[in-house]
Parts: C-alpha cells; structure tokens; sequence
C-alpha cells in the first residue's frame, strides 16, 4: 500500500511539473528545457526559508514560487523576445546546469553535496503518516492546477497564447504583443514548477544537488509528448506512464533471469538508452501521443 | 602578474579546444538550422574511438586518431541519415530529437565502457616552467593542434571550391540551389567536416583530462555560447568567440571560483542575447 | 494625410541591395496596387512597409506617425494590418476562434482579469462572436466557421486572413497577393467584397500579379523593378507606359 502511496506521490509531482510544461510548450510553444533548475530553486528555497528563517510552510511555498517567478523573469527577458524559440531552449538547459553548480559550490548557504533536511510536515505523525498526508496534499495540488489551466485555456488569455503557438507572426501582425504574453506563461509555469520544488523538498525531506539533474527535465518531457502536448489530461495520463515505465524497469531486474543480470550502472545507462530513444523517435513517428491534439 | 599570463596561456588551450567545438556547432547549424545538442557526443565518441583503438587493439597513433574519426563520423553521418534528415523542415522536433539522440549516445556508452574515467596511455613529461609560468609540454603540443585543425578548416572553406559551396548553401539555400549547387552533397560534406573536428577536439580535450562519457556533454554549454556569441552560422565568428570565452573564463577563475567556469559561459550566453544576439558576426536574421 | 507613406526606403539582404530609394503613397479610403515583375522586391517591401523587417534607410509614417522603428505589433495596434502570401492561419483553431482571437481590446486578454471578472469577460466576448459570424457571412465563411483552420482551401484560408483582419478594426490593410491560388470564378467576388470594404471606409494596399483585379480596384499603381519605384499611375496610364512593358519583357525573373 505504502508502494501504491509513494508511485502515486511521484506521479503527482510529474504531473505537476508536466501541467507547468504543457502550458508553456502545449499551449504557447516555449520550448522551455530547464524545468528541474526551477525545481530545484523552489526545493531549496523552501528548505531554506523554512529551516535556517523559521517561515511556516505556506510561506515556504509562496517564497518558493515567488522565486521561480523571478528567476524566469530575465531568462525570459533575454531569450523570448528573440525570434526564434531554440535560443530558450539553449538558454534554459544553461541555467539548469548553473543552478546546480551553484547549489554545489555556494555549501556555506546550500550545504551542497552534503544535503539539507527538511522539516517534516507533521511532526507527530511518524513517517507513514507524513507520506500519506503529502500524497494527499500533492494530490490537492494537481488538481488545483489542472483546474486552473483548464480555465486558463478557455479565457482569451488562453485563446491568444495558441494562436501565437499557432502563428507568431501572424499575431504579432493583429497586433498582439507576443513577447509579453509569452513572458508572463513562462512565469507562471515556472511558479508552478518552483513551487512543486517545494512540495517535493517536503516530500523527500532532504535534498541533495543530485536530485535535480536534467534527466528529470528529459522524464517530463517524454511524458508529456507521450500523453500529448496540448492537453492537460493527456500529460496527467503521461505521467503515469512515466512513472509505471520507471518504476517497471525496477522490477524488471527482480524478476528476470540471472542472465540478463545488468549492473545497477548498467541498468541505469539502459533507462537512459530507452528514454533518449524514445525522445529521438517519438515526436518524430507518434507527435500526438495519446491525447493530444497538436502536432509538433 | 604570473597569476594572469597563467590565466592567459591556459584561455588559450581552452579557447582553441572551444573554438573548434563552436565552429562543429556552427558549420551543422548552417545547413541544419537547428541547434544539434547531440554534437557534444560526437567528441566523446571520437575520444572514446581512439581509446578503444588503441588500448583494447593496440593501433599506433594516427592510426587510433583515424579511428577515432572514423568512428564520430560514422556515428554522426548515421544520425543524419535515420534521424535529422526526416526532420529538416521541423527545427523544434529535430531539437528534441538531437535531445533525445544525446541521452540515447551518452547512455550507450556508459553502457558500453562504464562510467569511470579512463587515459590515453601517453608519456608524463615533466612541466616546462617559463619564468615562474607553469606550461604542460601536452596542452602546448594540443594548442598547436587545435590550431592547425582550425587553419585546415579554414582553408578548406576559403580556397576549395567546396568550401565556398559550403559556405552558400549556409547563407542562402534557395540562392545556392537556384545557382547549380546540390545542397544534399554539401550537407554531407559540412557535417562530415564538423564531425571529423569534433572528434579531434574530443580526443585533445581526453588528452588533455581524461575520457568519460560526459566529456563532451561537459562542453556543450560553453560552446554554445561561443557560436552564438559569434553569430550563430558564422564559421570565424565562433572561432573567435571560441578564443574569447576560452579567454574570459579562465581570467575570471582569478576572481571566481574554479566551478563556476563553466556557468560563466552561461553569463556570457545571456548577456550576449541581452546585448546583441545575433553576435559578433551581426547576421540579424537570428534576431530581431 | 496619408494612411501610409513611405520614402527613400533602402533594404539590404546579405550584401545585395533589394529596396532602393523605394517610396509609396497610400491615401486614406483608397485602393492602391503595387505591380512589377518577379523578384522586383514587392512582397519585401510590404514586409518593410509593415515593420516585420528593418529599413535599411528612409522613413515610414501612418497619419503622419513615424513608425519606422516600431515593432510590427505596434504598427498594428496603430490600424494598419497586414495578410501574407501564404496563408498564415491559426491552424489548431477552429475559423471562428481565429477570427474572435484577432479582435482588439479585449479584457480577457489579461490573465487577472480573465479569471477574476468571468461575467465581463463572457459579456465581451459574446460581442466579439457576433462580430465574427458578420464578417465570415460576409466573406461566405459561415459554412467552414466550426472546421479547423488548418483544413480550409488555400482559397479558403486568405479569405479567412482577411476577416482576421478585418476584426482588429484596421484603417489600411497591406494585402499581400490576396487573388493568387484563387479560382477564377472567385475572383470576381473578391473583387466586389474589397470594393465594398472601401465604401466602408478601408483603404488598401495590394501587391498583385493579376491585372484584372488590379485593374478593377486601384486608383493609383505603383511599379516596382528591381528595388525601386519605375513609376505610378492610373491602371490605365500605367499599363500604357512603355517602360513598364519593357520592364516586365526584359526584367529579371
């Protein structure tokens, strides 16, 4: 059962994480790759804000997604207004990558590589029940922000940010201002992502830089591309996918025989194989997935 | 003082090792139009290639260096065939899938060779000291190297008539092809250019450090920045630019921390889109 | 003054100069062509013309606005719209949200108070549908208005362009070879349809190849070769000049 809690705990955070994507690269066609630098702020940002400043846990995760939102400011600012989409997607796995140097190296504030723990939750309630209690509160969380771009993607908000998905130039010839409308979607998925961070960081209840490399980023994009860009429910459905995929590949050295026996390094570098395979001829054979509703 | 013409002198091997990974970055882009995130690979697979030739077959030198080559290349042309070429009209799919192919290859060889680093089996020859500088004969000899690479690349764009090919059809396909130029051949040719100088520059930087399957990954950031910094499709653009992150980095490791080096580029990356992004070389187009 | 007025427009494309000292004069509610042999540099210039490329030289006003370094979109909220060659439709969305989307001003269009003012919001929009289904009826839409733009006839999706357009309440239009892919039977009717847009006050500028409709609808004609203005006149004047035909005779393709 507590199996059942914990894949459906990392379901949920996908998912959040996938959601904060498909707004971005669903809807409005950012091609954001450096989603896990935005976890991994909103991660820290919790623990620090939590343990070293003492801030109750809703503060924790405002000051979280506060962060994410301010950090996709500038990256926003120097790569979207340019006319093509790669330079964010450069510019992106950058600062991924630079967060997670700075997570390392700047250890007086960070701790670096030999961690920070995070305050459980709720204290008295030992660790199966912290577990239970944040799947539940995750579970709030994906479909408060389902609900939410659900509704964005009704509003004309959400009408304009497709249509410059759609044909940048020829909004930008209605007058539409694109790059602010772009901005601001990549804020709020970034807030999004940031404050998963801290859901996360509450989660695990103790975070090391490695946690956050940009494989994870790589996962959420499979499984968004999996379950279908443009929608929402197609990505939720991806992430299950996802995390049956690598929760699978587990159990796959349980129960086959001796004589496929891979290392654990060698087990890992074939996840790694199947995962850049299927990001290579996904989008290329299958680029709606399950239910989505674009191509690529 | 020393502190500084140290600094100096160790840009300069990185800034010729950057240089010929931006000017790979770049010649693909020319003709691609996408920017090829598996390319740091291909200088893995070269260092590996060589690796393998010579330690595990005990080939002579330049014959592993062939190897080597031989071996990004195919891998490389390989790629193209199956993967890029399907999706020359689609710049974000073949983004992904250049994505994808990068975890695929890096997965691979970590499959194949294991993680731990591993050496070239080259002689230790004792540091040249130079008036309190401190110069490693290998860095020297790799320097020159990567130099050479450069030069070679140069003329071959210059003075052959393929290059000059080459070097229409990443300005202006439509123009290239309406004046007689098959493109479809000088893409072959521009990438099997750039595979053969990744390969090199992976096997220098193995020789220099040691191989492990991110050795390429490692320098995928920087050199990115150096071939947009020198204007994204520009081959001397991103051979200066090269020089100059190689340059600014290691002057900054004065002040900053060693492992920041590699974020540094990141801020060069976004103060040049910031400032100007379409580079030294200004082929406004990039940008708007 | 003018609706649009360009002069000395300079434009170089890698080293070769494409606009050369061009110039144009739309006057407000009037139709005018611009014509010339291929390659001659048209559809650059109304790329200039409507800012989604950088003048070299020369300035551009509208009403007496200089908007030569403005950003397209800004141009565009100005009244002075554009529709390009080829079909540059909102493809995922059906023909009636590419029409509701193009409309100016919308409330809905900021995130808070899209989720914060929903009655507001519902009570424009249902204004702006409105709107819509005129303009599609009046195009002969109405059929297509639930089809996915992506699966309308190229015919189809420049008809669509231009009621895009035509939703942001515009001044001027830019047309960029709005007859071309259009079957003959139809042209005649898109002929009528911009003349009964000019009663309505709009004013044109059409970059065209088909001399019927040029012919039909301008009031004055620009010739364009080679980068630069050849002449300009009534169609008639214009397809007299002896220049103009040795320009098309001789001109490069």
């Amino acid at each position: 059962m507590t199996y059942l809690i914990a894949m459906g705990t990392q379901t949920g955070l996908f998912a959040l994480l996938a959601l904060s994507l498909n707004l971005q690269w669903g809807y409005t066609g950012l091609q954001n790759f450096g989603l896990v630098g935005f976890y991994a702020a909103g991660a820290y940002c919790y623990a620090l804000t939590t343990t070293l400043l003492g801030w109750p846990t809703a503060a924790g995760i405002l000051a979280a997604m506060a962060v994410g939102t301010l950090l996709a400011y500038p990256l926003g600012l120097a790569s979207i207004r340019l006319r093509i989409g790669f330079y964010l997607a450069i510019v992106t796995l950058g600062f991924s990558e630079t967060i997670r140097a700075v997570l390392v190296n700047e250890d007086w504030l960070t701790q670096g590589t030999r961690g920070i723990a995070v305050k459980l939750l709720f204290p008295g309630w030992g660790a199966a029940g912290n577990q239970t209690a944040m799947f539940g509160l995750i579970l709030v969380a994906v479909i408060a922000v389902y609900l939410l771009f659900e509704r964005v993607g009704q509003t004309p908000f959400g009408r304009t940010i497709e249509a410059i998905r759609d044909n940048e130039d020829a909004a930008r010839s209605l007058g539409k201002p694109v790059t602010g409308f772009k901005i601001q979607v990549f804020m709020l998925g970034s807030a999004v992502t940031a404050g998963a961070g801290a859901l996360n960081a509450i989660y695990v209840g103790y975070l090391v830089p490695d946690q956050f490399l940009s494989i994870i980023t790589f996962y959420v994009w499979m499984a968004m591309i999996v379950g279908g860009s443009g929608s929402n429910r197609g990505v939720v459905l991806g992430c299950l996918v996802l995390v049956l995929l690598l929760e699978g590949s587990r159990f796959l050295k349980e129960v086959l025989p001796a004589a496929l026996l891979f290392s654990d390094q060698r087990m890992a570098a074939l996840r790694l194989m199947i995962i850049g395979l299927g990001l290579t001829v996904i989008p290329i054979n299958w680029p709606r997935g399950l239910l989505g509703r674009k191509e690529l | 003082m020393i502190a500084f013409a140290q600094a100096l002198a160790n840009g300069i091997s990185d800034g010729a090792l950057l240089a010929m990974v931006a000017l790979g970055i770049t010649l693909v882009f020319g003709v691609a139009r996408f920017p090829n995130v598996a390319h740091g690979e291909f200088l893995t697979l070269g260092a590996y290639g060589a690796y393998w030739c010579s330690s595990l077959l005990g080939w002579p030198l330049l014959a592993a260096v062939g190897g080597g080559i031989v071996l990004a290349i195919a891998a490389g042309l390989a790629s193209y065939a199956l993967v890029f070429r399907t999706v020359s009209q689609r710049p974000v799919t073949a983004l992904l899938a250049s994505i994808g192919l990068s975890i695929l290859l890096r997965g691979a060889i970590t499959f194949i060779a294991g993680s731990q680093q591993v050496s070239y089996d080259i002689p230790l020859w004792g540091a040249w000291d130079l008036a309190g500088l401190t110069l490693l004969p290998l860095d020297v000899l790799v320097t020159i190297a990567s130099f050479v690479v450069i030069l070679m690349v140069h003329l071959v764009l210059a003075k052959t008539p393929i290059g000059t090919r080459m070097r229409a059809v990443a300005d202006n396909v439509e123009l290239a092809r309406t004046s007689g130029i098959d493109p479809q051949r000088i893409n072959l040719a521009t990438w099997s250019i750039a595979l053969a100088v990744a390969a090199l520059a992976g096997m220098f930087v193995a020789a220099r450090t040691a191989i492990s399957p991110d050795l390429g990954w490692n320098l995928l950031l920087p050199a990115f920045a150096a071939a947009v910094l020198g204007g994204l499709g520009s081959p001397y653009g991103a051979i200066l630019a090269g020089l100059i992150i190689g340059l600014a980095q290691n002057i900054a490791t004065l002040w900053i921390s060693e492992t920041y080096k590699v974020s540094f580029s990141f801020l060069i990356l976004i103060a040049v889109l910031l400032i100007r992004p379409s580079g030294i070389t200004g082929r406004k187009e990039m940008a708007r | 003054m003018s609706a649009l007025n360009a002069m000395r427009i300079d434009k170089r494309i890698g080293g070769l100069k494409v606009l050369d000292d061009a110039w144009i004069d739309v006057p407000e509610n009037h139709i005018i062509g611009l014509i010339g042999p291929n390659g001659a540099g048209k559809s650059t210039f109304l790329t200039v013309l409507s800012k989604f490329a950088e003048p070299d030289a020369g300035r551009i006003l509208t009403r007496g606005l200089d908007v030569t370094r403005r950003s397209p979109e800004s141009l565009a909220q100005t009244g002075v719209v554009r529709t390009f060659q080829v079909p540059h439709e909102f493809g995922e969305l059906g023909v009636i949200d590419n029409m509701v989307v193009a409309a100016k001003g919308q409330i809905g269009e900021s995130l808070w108070k899209a989720l914060l003012r929903p009655r507001a919001v519902a009570a424009q929009d249902r204004d702006i549908l409105e709107k819509a289904r005129e303009l599609l009826a009046f195009l002969g839409l109405e059929s297509v208005s639930a089809h996915a733009a992506k699966n309308l006839s190229g015919g189809q999706k420049k008809l669509l362009e231009l009621g895009r357009a035509l939703m942001t309440d515009p001044y001027l239009l830019l047309l960029d070879e709005p007859f071309a892919g259009v079957a003959p039977g139809l042209v005649d009717v898109l002929i009528e349809k911009i003349q009964s847009l000019q009663k309505r006050g709009f004013a044109f500028l059409i970059v065209e190849h088909n001399m019927d409709a040029v012919n039909a609808l301008c009031s004055n004609v620009f010739v364009m070769v080679q980068g630069s203005i050849l002449t300009d006149g009534s169609p008639r004047k214009v397809s007299n000049d002896p220049r103009v035909f040795e320009a098309y005779l001789g001109g490069k393709a």
